[in-house]
């Protein structure tokens, strides 16, 4: 695992990333598909102020504005009707580009396009993808899900995205990670594709694998990173919903069996085998926390913020390497690259950035992706600014938003539980 | 008397101890029926405290047989209460002061005759291990039951959990005692064994709430333990507390393979030679005056009784003050109405066996006591045991005919105690050698209960596992 000393050594721009930034400003590169997949793991991404990125991607964003309405017509031609994507020079320009709703907005005028996916899932698939894709559903706590399509260079930037997270948290070569997580969903998956090509040892669990094995695994395998799933207190009391391996079944079963103490939960000498928790979700649930600060010694967690549209989208730090830093547990810094990542409010006819402490919609513009294209895309979260980029002192440069959730609260539970967390 | 009103009467409060540590959880109120407006705060077991009392458990220190004893006088010394818990076991029982400081005194007796009344069997030791000499060349010795044992206490009764206490920590089994919401005696007694100097991890005291969700916390606890102690009749003890009904044609046993502690026996009786003295009076007296223990004696079989009998008992009975059991005069407090109605409609019945003597209902919550002067033979009253201030009294020929009288309003379940008042000894040797019961007072009412053996538990045999050692 990283140390707090070593921190610093991701705080940097690498220079590779300048070798980037001069060829894309230059014009040498003008298609995202030029840009090496690995780009999307340096820490630049997070270390430059929003002005000089939206500079490198804005050649980007005029590509994808301009294949949306050609190759997803069903979705963008009527909502980009208006939109040239050569005028767009400032991120004011940008501004002006419409947010996408998957379920109306009679509030801001907003027409959304479940109905047309669920009856055509197909229109969601840019016309020019010419690469197999592999398409993963979301949004179905609302209804029928949706699908994005995605191509495997589509996942391995979004999976080298990924690692900046895992940077974030820690982990490096030699640390052994075990999850929990449910690899039917894209979540699981990338999470092990991610952490592979990072360079931990990974273990997974397989499905018929319960509580007390996974801590026998974690005993055989050194196991010192655990990802896993959590569960709000209130699922605990609902059966069918609390079964499973997730945080508080491996706290209960490290309890109840002494032969498991020193894994998880630590033993009589306050020693314990796991560094590092990851939990993933919408949110960091109180009940985690709780459990982390009750039964774990404060064992350090943080999360990474991602959904079947986009990976990655925001993410905590491991709150011992930064023990300055605001960016703890629910509070995360956005990640750009391969998506841009706004917390907009409506102005006019705009939507533009909130201040901060204001709160507002979570829109991504999937800006290197060659399956389905998001622009300005708000699938329903909302998030509170709370620091501008730079006043963060752990030291990455992006702004911090808190307090993510679903504008409908209800769909945040049966998300929690039984979306791409669920293990 | 060991009663110690403090300076500042702490509040009562049903907490969880877990290792030691008290807490209370996610507290729900716990409530009176019979003071609408008393409320005090129980701790609700979540999943973790029950992981983490069984993971105690398993690792407890169970120490020698010797130190367990030592210890459990010790916790006599140690257990005291205040005027706040007597009045709060009032108020939950219904019972009058002066039979609730009884049971509450009963406590610390039981914790120094449990070890007692071993000791006086366990005349022999195998290292650390007691033991009992069972021939010639022949020991038998217990080694404590592995595992931990899980019990569930009902509510009727504070001295239950002193009953489970005593047994298990004198027979070296860890135990998870599951209390009734409306036992806040319980910890006292739990925090006595731990200043006593019993490992914190050797006994734990949950509380949850008896609803429909405890189901699944209560099977957990089944099914990690080795041994379940259980109070109640056997059909609602196996319809809530045994089987669970996973599908519509599967149902789990929990209780398979797990050594099963029932208490279910109860309809206590007595017979008396000649007239009612008043020293029988106060011995049956002792056995009347707490209706909702299964103790209580609830038919008195009279032999060679003077006619006038019947007459001095219905005053006697009449006599009894009925009031507010908070009150130190009362002698007759209050009773849930369900029971009091069980008692109306039994009453309306016997009319046509007999002469019923008292029983008016004064209120929801009491009636005065009732004496039912049988003369002939009712068995829908003389096996039924109604929690109530009620007596039947009939008259035998001679002792046999009582006692098979007895016997024969005597269920499946043999009679917890029948009490022998007044009774000479030839008739005593008949009365132990054919009575269906479980325990035979002599002179002594049915409400004295041999702790380290009650309803036909040997729980020597039943919380350890006994071995027979033959040496040349």
């Amino acid at each position: 695992m990283r140390t707090q000393e070593n921190w610093g050594e991701l705080l940097r721009v690498e220079p590779e990333f300048l070798v980037l930034e001069s060829a894309i400003l230059s014009g040498k590169i003008t298609d995202y598909r030029e840009i090496p997949p690995g780009a999307f793991s340096w820490h630049a991404w997070d270390m430059i102020p929003h002005d000089r990125l939206f500079k490198i991607i804005l050649p980007f964003l005029r590509q994808q504005l301009l294949r949306a309405s050609e190759v997803m017509p069903a979705i963008y031609k009527e909502r980009l009707d208006g939109i040239e994507p050569g005028a767009i020079f400032t991120p004011n320009d940008w501004y002006q580009v419409p947010v996408l709703v998957k379920d109306d907005d009679p509030t801001h005028s907003l027409r959304g396009f479940r109905a047309e996916a669920s009856a055509n899932p197909g229109i969601m698939q840019p016309r020019d993808m010419q690469a197999p894709s592999m398409t993963f559903g979301s949004g179905g706590t609302s209804g029928t899900h949706t699908p994005t399509f995605v191509s495997i260079e589509d996942r391995d930037r979004e999976v080298q995205g990924w690692r900046r997270g895992h940077d974030y948290h820690g982990l490096g070569s030699g640390d052994r990670v075990l999850y929990t997580y449910n690899t039917t969903h894209k979540g699981g998956q990338w999470m092990q594709e991610s952490l592979w090509i990072h360079g931990v040892q990974v273990n997974l669990r397989r499905p018929e694998e319960g509580p007390e094995q996974v801590l026998r695994n974690i005993r055989a395998y050194r196991v010192n990173v655990l990802f896993t799933v959590q569960q709000p207190y209130e699922a605990l009391h609902q059966q069918e919903k609390s079964a499973g391996t997730n945080l508080h079944s491996l706290v209960e079963a490290s309890l109840e069996k002494p032969e498991h103490r020193g894994l998880l939960v630590p033993d009589m000498r306050g020693q314990r085998q796991i560094d590092f928790v990851f939990l993933g979700g919408f949110e960091i649930v109180p009940y985690a926390i709780q459990l982390a600060q009750e039964y774990l010694d404060c064992v350090p967690i943080a999360t990474l913020l991602g959904s079947s549209e986009a990976i990655p989208q925001a993410c905590s730090t491991n709150p011992s390497l930064t023990p300055t830093g605001t960016c703890h547990y629910n509070n995360l810094h956005l990640l750009h690259g391969p998506h841009y990542i706004e917390v907009v409010k409506p102005m006019n006819q705009a939507w533009v950035p909130v201040e901060k402490g204001e709160e507002g919609l979570l829109v991504y513009t999937s800006w290197a992706r060659d399956g389905t294209i998001w622009i300005r895309y708000a699938p329903g979260d909302v998030a509170t600014l709370l620091m501008g980029e730079g006043e963060c002192p752990c030291g990455l440069q992006t702004p911090v938003i808190s307090g993510v959730h679903r504008k409908d609260l209800n769909e945040q539970e049966a998300l929690l539980v039984e979306g791409c967390a669920a293990g | 008397m060991r009663a110690a009103p403090l300076d500042k009467p702490m509040d009562v409060e049903c907490p969880l101890i877990i290792q030691g540590r008290e807490t209370l959880p996610n507290p729900f109120p716990g409530k009176s029926i019979f003071y609408y407006d008393y409320t005090y705060p129980i701790a609700q077991a979540g999943p973790l405290d029950i992981a983490q009392a069984i993971g105690a458990t398993r690792q407890a220190d169970r120490q020698t047989w010797s130190e367990r004893r030592t210890q459990l006088h010790a916790a006599a010394d140690a257990f005291s209460y205040g005027e706040k818990l007597l009045e709060h076991t009032i108020r939950i029982t219904g019972a009058p002061r002066c039979v609730v400081a009884s049971l509450l005194e009963d406590i610390p007796e039981w914790l120094c005759s449990v070890p007692k009344m071993l000791e006086a069997r366990l005349n022999h030791t195998i290292g650390a291990l007691p033991a009992q000499v069972v021939g010639e060349n022949a020991v038998k010795h217990y080694a404590p039951l592995s595992g931990f044992c899980y019990a569930v206490t009902p509510g009727n009764d504070p001295r239950s959990t002193a009953l489970v206490a005593a047994n298990a920590c004198a027979l070296g089994l860890p135990f998870i005692l599951a209390a009734s919401p409306l036992d806040a005696v319980a910890p006292l007694v739990v925090r006595a064994l731990i200043a006593a100097g019993f490992d914190p991890r050797f006994c734990q005291l949950i509380y949850f709430r008896r609803d429909s969700d405890a189901a699944r916390t209560h099977f957990h606890l089944v099914d990690a333990a080795s041994a379940v102690w259980t109070f109640g009749p056997d059909e609602s003890v196996d319809r809530t507390l045994r089987y669970e009904e996973k599908t519509d044609t599967r149902v789990v046993d929990h209780f398979e393979g797990k050594r099963v502690l029932r208490h279910n026996s109860g309809n206590c009786a007595a017979i008396s030679i000649g007239p009612v003295s008043q020293r029988m009076r106060t011995t049956l007296w002792k056995a009347l005056d707490f209706p909702l223990g299964c103790t209580a004696t609830k038919t008195l079989l009279s032999v060679d009784a003077p006619p006038q009998t019947t007459q001095d008992l219905s005053e006697w009975f009449a006599s009894k003050v009925v009031g507010d059991p908070l009150d130190p005069k009362t002698e007759i407090g209050y009773t849930h109405p369900h029971n009091i109605d069980l008692l109306e409609g039994m009453l309306e019945k016997c009319r046509l066996y007999g002469t019923v003597y008292g029983g008016e209902r004064l209120n929801p919550y009491q009636s005065r006591p009732a004496l039912i002067h049988l003369h002939e033979e009712y068995p829908d009253l003389l096996r039924q045991e109604i929690p109530a201030h009620v007596l039947t009294l009939l008259h035998s020929q001679d002792v046999p005919e009582a006692l098979a009288a007895i016997n024969r309003h005597t269920g499946a379940e043999p009679r917890l105690a029948v009490s022998l008042l007044g009774v000479p000894e030839e008739h005593r040797r008949e009365a132990i050698a054919t009575l269906r019961t479980h325990a035979v007072l002599v002179d002594r009412p049915t409400s004295e209960v041999t702790p380290s053996c009650h309803e036909g538990n040997d729980y020597l045999d039943l919380l350890t596992e006994g071995r027979l050692v033959r040496e040349l």
